[in-house]
């Protein structure tokens, strides 16, 4: 058995595939799939695929034409609905557009105005939760699966090669990472946590047998202004982006779920955010803003 | 731990279809098994034997399977079991006015070959199972034919399963050496059963699952044991109970998995009550245990009650014991 790796782009991110086969060709049928599969849930999630499911809910957001929602897509609304309510509110898959207003591209505070207009298109609970007849009430509003999709998918591909029958792979999605089982050899697949302000340097170094791992920082997209700094995590109660760690990541069983409860310890801000993570008894590694760490990682 | 979402969070994604081991409902490979075992029983206590017969069963099994996809919803099983035993059994209780009952065994050249063969065809659609069953057993004295059919359905979470099923069989007995013995019937007896079963399945949440039974069994016909005899008031009288039955079961059993102590709890219940006046109930308690390098350990307890059947009681000699007579049989020589 040989490990064999790939490497693509797929949701607008690195992504890559370490399966361990017996041949290269139960490889190559094993990747393509895999390949075959991201694109299909890009091609149904994804907010900037025209033609994508998303795309077009979020095009008639405010007017009465209703969407039926397949099986697949009303299961990850139904995620959605528990991770809102386990935040508080605070993971919110219609706060995308808030990024309209907080540009990283272009640094500049937005007004308050703006933002309390941008607020009112915001709010898991004004949506109709029926899945034969869904729509979003408000014009303007948009759903954003980008905090769910990557971390779904890196699960999909994971079970999907447990299925074909490899029993030793690793599924790395632009950092959202789910373990098809460890090396052949049984040791674990050892993720290195990257450094904040220097990339490629790990702060931390976990071991991962199974399972998913996923990570949330502010590292990524950022600016500073007048000696303060803005995170492109923002508060979708507030509209304001979060003061708090720098990152975190978060081990569970699934990928999704590890990545949900990164976004909400980031959301949570720095003090309530580690002790909310704490609570949940999830594996998990934080980096606050002066790169202190602190892993609650076994072994 | 003192929030629930992770708990929560990993229920709602354990729903999402991509996320769920496809169930492997249709075997992909052929698979053809075969199986050889022995099987003995120590010979019993000599002080609880009456008539100086200790030894008791030796049997051979050899057993074949195969298992065989025909196509991507459909699965043939067949099993087909040879049985060789011999020995002896417990025939009857004699019980002398102030002493502990003592067992009589039956002869200990007690031969016979039991035959079974059974086929199974699986139809899976999606979240739907059909499956269809024929077994036919023969031995020297007892022949059986079976017939089941079954349906199960999973929900499109796939979290619950509700499961059907019924199953008729009649069975032919031809008791050997009925000239000999009186008690047994001279004639061919029949006996006559169906049963059905509804399931209730549903996986509460990851840590628990919840399986509900109710089960309906008919029997008529001869229900006896025919060599099977009863010592009762100074009198050898072959074992004779009633030729109906009709029995109810409901079995609720309970998974529940500890994450912190990685052990499983498994609490189990079942009723039964029939019209011959038996009810019973069963608590089975068991802990599930995992330890490392695969070992399991596994404590149990269980508690069990059971009325007797309005037909069975106690029976004692009232009288001297020399008054008795014991049957003499020449045990070597009754069997074919």
């Amino acid at each position: 058995m040989d490990l064999f790796d790939f490497q693509f782009k797929a949701m607008g991110s690195p992504c890559a595939l370490s399966f361990y086969c017996d041949s290269e060709q139960q490889f190559n049928q094993a990747k393509n799939a895999c390949v075959e599969e991201m694109a299909r849930l890009e091609a149904k999630y994804s907010r900037y695929q025209p033609d994508s499911l998303i795309s077009k809910i979020n095009k008639a957001a405010g007017s009465e034409q209703l969407f039926e929602l397949d099986t697949e897509t009303w299961i990850l609304m139904q995620y959605a609905t528990i991770a809102h309510r386990e935040s508080n509110g605070l993971f919110d898959i219609t706060s995308g557009v808030l990024h309209q207003i907080w540009d990283f591209k272009n640094p500049q505070i937005p007004s308050q105005e703006d933002i309390n207009r941008t607020l009112d298109k915001i709010g898991f609970a004004k949506l109709p939760m029926e899945q034969t007849a869904f729509r979003l009430p408000v014009a303007g509003m948009e759903l954003d699966f980008g905090g769910i999709v990557k971390e779904y998918a890196a699960d999909v591909l994971a079970n999907f090669i447990g299925e074909v029958g490899i029993r030793h792979g690793l599924v790395d999605l632009a950092g959202d990472i789910a373990a098809a089982g460890p090396h052949p050899d049984g040791k674990p697949w050892e993720i290195g946590i990257s450094h904040p302000a220097i990339p490629g340097e790990p702060v931390a170094k976990i071991a991962l047998h199974s399972g998913g791992l996923a990570s949330s920082g502010d590292y990524a997209r950022c600016f500073v202004l007048n000696d303060k700094k803005y995170s492109h995590i923002i508060n979708p109660i507030t509209g304001w982006p979060v003061d708090g760690l720098s990152g975190v990541s978060v081990w569970a069983e699934q990928c999704i779920v590890a990545g949900t409860l990164a976004t909400i310890t980031m959301l949570k801000g720095e003090e309530e955010g580690k002790k909310w993570i704490a609570e949940t008894g999830a594996p998990y590694v934080t980096i606050d803003q002066h790169f202190r760490v602190e892993s609650q990682f076994k072994g | 731990m003192n929030n629930n979402a992770l708990l929560a969070l990993s229920t709602a994604a354990a729903c999402l279809p991509a996320l769920q081991a496809k169930a492997q409902q249709i075997t992909q490979d052929f698979q053809l098994g075969v199986r050889h075992y022995n099987y003995q029983e120590s010979a019993v206590p000599v002080e609880n034997v009456l008539n100086q017969q200790y030894e008791r069963y030796d049997i051979e099994v050899n057993q074949f399977r195969l298992v065989a996809p025909l196509g991507d919803n459909t699965q043939l099983n067949v099993d087909f079991q040879h049985e060789k035993m011999s020995g002896a059994s417990p025939w009857y209780t004699f019980q002398l006015p102030g002493e502990a009952p003592k067992q009589v065994m039956s002869g200990a050249s007690i031969e016979d070959t039991r035959r079974d063969l059974s086929a199974s065809l699986k139809i899976a659609l999606d979240r739907d199972v059909l499956t269809l069953g024929a077994a036919r057993s023969s031995e020297d004295d007892y022949e059986s034919q079976s017939f089941s059919v079954g349906y199960a359905k999973e929900s499109d979470d796939r979290l619950t399963t509700w499961a059907f099923s019924a199953d008729v069989s009649n069975d032919d007995i031809n008791p050997v050496d009925a000239e000999i013995y009186r008690t047994r019937p001279a004639s061919e007896q029949s006996k006559h059963s169906n049963s059905y079963l509804a399931s209730y399945a549903r996986i509460m949440n990851k840590h628990w699952l919840l399986k509900i039974a109710l089960g309906l069994s008919r029997k008529s016909g001869y229900l006896s044991d025919p060599y099977k005899q009863v010592f009762v008031e100074g009198a050898l009288i072959g074992d004779a109970r009633p030729d109906k039955r009709i029995s109810r079961t409901l079995a609720v059993q309970n998974r529940y998995f500890f994450d912190d102590v990685n052990a499983a709890l498994h609490v189990d219940y079942r009723f039964y009550d029939d019209d011959w006046d038996i009810r019973s109930n069963t608590l089975d308690l068991a802990w599930y245990q995992n330890w490392d390098f695969g070992i399991q350990i596994v404590p149990s307890v269980r508690l069990y009650e059971q009325s007797a059947a309005f037909f069975m009681k106690p029976s004692t000699l009232k009288s001297e014991p020399t008054e008795i007579t014991l049957p003499t049989i020449d045990c070597q020589n009754t069997v074919q």
